[in-house]
């Protein structure tokens, strides 16, 4: 028997032992609805305020953080669904659709330099066409945070759209959607989980046959504290940057799924407010930020390891299958690796370093670092 | 679509809003549903070995499929979409609570038939997440590598490689 073989018959006669388990759609997703809904807010943090998802435009002096009831006094705050946003006036800048500008948290006072590139939102105009024809429509109130990777960032609430609390945002363009990890018409989603994983959703754009041509994958911190200053993001071992949140929201789009994240929440003295991720740690009162290993180029930590790799250019891949598949960018950086006989080009686009070879046989009996991908031909 | 009177309204809030105009909508995620949630479930009851947890998971990739279902409904590979969703929950589940695969029960062997070679199957739990999804939507689910590429939203060179280093793993267990 083949391991081919063996490994079907062991994975089919294993899963012939699973009992049926008998299960309707509507009591399961109705259960799973209710209790996913509380779950949500607990995992947010997200302060008790009423859902009332309707027509009328509410603001209301509160108070989302008990760790600072100081700083938070006297805030207006717009709800968005069950999320209380922080905004800086109490009347709406504008109408047809109610659009307030979310209000932007104190600036850091301590050095952010071990933490990253500032990837904050950026000062622009809101407008009720940034949310296009299909959308405006149905926004009841919207927050305008500012401008992200040079798009209008919102987040707003239509009326009831579906069985649970909903919030969306306007970003990448035109692109609207649920930021609580699932979609509602554009998305393949779920892939992110605020109960589990890193919070945030992605974007995945098919083609008419549902293949995924592209992804966008965005982390995200809602329901901040209106004294967090800045919100800093690892993953997989390094700070990629921080933002400052606006109405208490941060939003990154990621290069890669992370193995491992880290989020931490600084008020402007550099003070750790709050943090979650895979490597959950007590709260510290004066956290030592890790510093990114910055001093090696990309992809040095493992080439180094054959003592014979090279920095190449996109002309040297000599396999046009293979170059297809490495796809180089502008700004990608490309090395080329010999290994067990054969060889492979590291590509490091955006820091995220991926292994290609044209024999998959080769490829399979190196030894990648944790959190490095590859791909290979045959 | 007429229903019979008396009869239980599924999804009222939802189906108030969508329905009205698309009849079919409750009624495809309902036979996707059916014909598709034992199947996600047994993969990964297989995968990771975990019952109540690959229900749980299945349960919320389903509530997914049925929230985005104008999208889902559309794309050629649902099953693989929500094995995928359904994976991916349970694997932040397990790394949450940290319960990685080593320490998971003893895998029961005793009334499994004798295709079923206990270290194969322990040594795919023990797999990482991407590669024993590949195994298991290739081998299990029997999708091609396109598909199960699709499902997982890889390239399909990326399934080759993660499905070759996950054999050579899985041989390694076995020799």
């Amino acid at each position: 028997m083949t391991l081919d073989e063996k490994i079907r018959s062991t994975l089919e006669g294993a899963a012939s032992r699973v009992p049926y388990v008998a299960t309707t759609a509507s009591d399961e997703i109705k259960r799973r609805g209710r209790r996913r809904r509380m779950r949500r807010r607990a995992a947010w943090s997200v302060p008790v305020v009423i859902v009332a998802v309707g027509a009328l435009a509410l603001t209301i002096p509160f108070d989302p953080n008990p760790r600072s009831p100081a700083a938070t006094q006297g805030v207006d705050i717009v709800e968005i669904a069950d999320l209380a946003v922080a905004v800086t006036e109490s009347e709406p800048i504008s109408t047809d659709p109610d659009i307030w500008l979310g209000l932007k948290g104190p600036s850091p006072q301590f050095d952010t330099s071990a933490l990253g590139p500032d990837l904050s939102f950026s000062a622009g105009e809101p407008s009720a066409g940034d949310f296009g024809d299909g959308v405006v429509d149905r926004v009841v109130r919207a927050v305008y945070l500012g401008e992200l990777e040079d798009e209008p960032f919102y987040i707003y609430s239509t009326p009831a759209p579906s069985i649970w609390d909903r919030i969306f945002e306007v970003v990448f363009g035109n692109f609207s959607g649920d930021t609580l990890g699932t979609s509602l018409n554009c998305c393949s989603g779920g892939d992110m989980d605020h109960d589990g994983g890193l919070p945030g959703f992605s974007h995945s754009i098919s083609s008419e046959d549902g293949v995924v041509t592209s992804e966008v994958i965005t982390a995200e911190w809602l329901g901040l504290s209106t004294d967090v200053s800045v919100v800093a993001y690892q993953l997989d071992g390094s700070f990629i940057g921080w933002q400052t949140p606006v109405g208490g929201v941060t939003s990154l789009s990621l290069s890669h799924r992370p193995d491992d994240y880290l989020a931490i929440a600084f008020d402007a003295s550099g003070r750790e407010l709050d943090r979650f991720g895979t490597e959950l740690e007590p709260l510290t009162d004066d956290p030592e930020p890790e510093t990114p290993s910055e001093s090696l180029p990309p992809g040095a930590d493992w080439a180094p390891m054959t003592s014979e790799g090279s920095e190449i250019g996109p002309g040297d891949i000599a396999i046009e299958t293979l170059e297809e598949e490495i796809d180089p960018q502008p700004g990608d950086r490309l090395f080329l690796v010999p290994v067990n006989g054969g060889e492979t080009i590291v590509r490091v686009r955006d820091g995220v370093p991926h292994v290609f070879a044209e024999s998959c046989q080769v490829l399979s009996g190196v030894d990648l670092p944790p959190g490095w991908d590859s791909s290979c031909l045959d | 679509m007429e229903r019979e009177p008396g009869a239980e309204r599924l999804f009222p809030m939802i189906e108030d809003q969508v329905t009205m105009s698309e009849p079919g909508f409750v009624d495809s995620f309902e036979r996707f549903y059916s014909d598709s949630w034992h199947v996600v479930y047994r993969a990964l009851v297989v995968g990771i070995g975990d019952s109540d947890l690959a229900r749980e998971a299945v349960d919320e990739a389903m509530v997914r499929a049925y929230e985005g279902w104008r999208t889902v409904s559309t794309m050629a590979n649902r099953e693989g979409w929500v094995y995928r969703v359904a994976s991916n929950w349970a694997t932040s589940r397990l790394r949450r609570r940290r319960l990685q695969v080593r320490r998971m029960p003893a895998i029961e062997t005793t009334n499994e038939p004798d295709v079923v070679d206990p270290r194969l199957l322990e040594a795919v739990r023990r797999l990482s997440s991407k590669h024993r999804d590949v195994v298991v939507a290739r081998y299990l689910l029997d999708m091609s590598e396109s598909s199960t590429a699709q499902a997982l939203g890889i390239p399909e060179g990326t399934v080759k490689s993660r499905l070759s280093r996950a054999l050579v793993e899985l041989k390694e267990a076995l020799s």
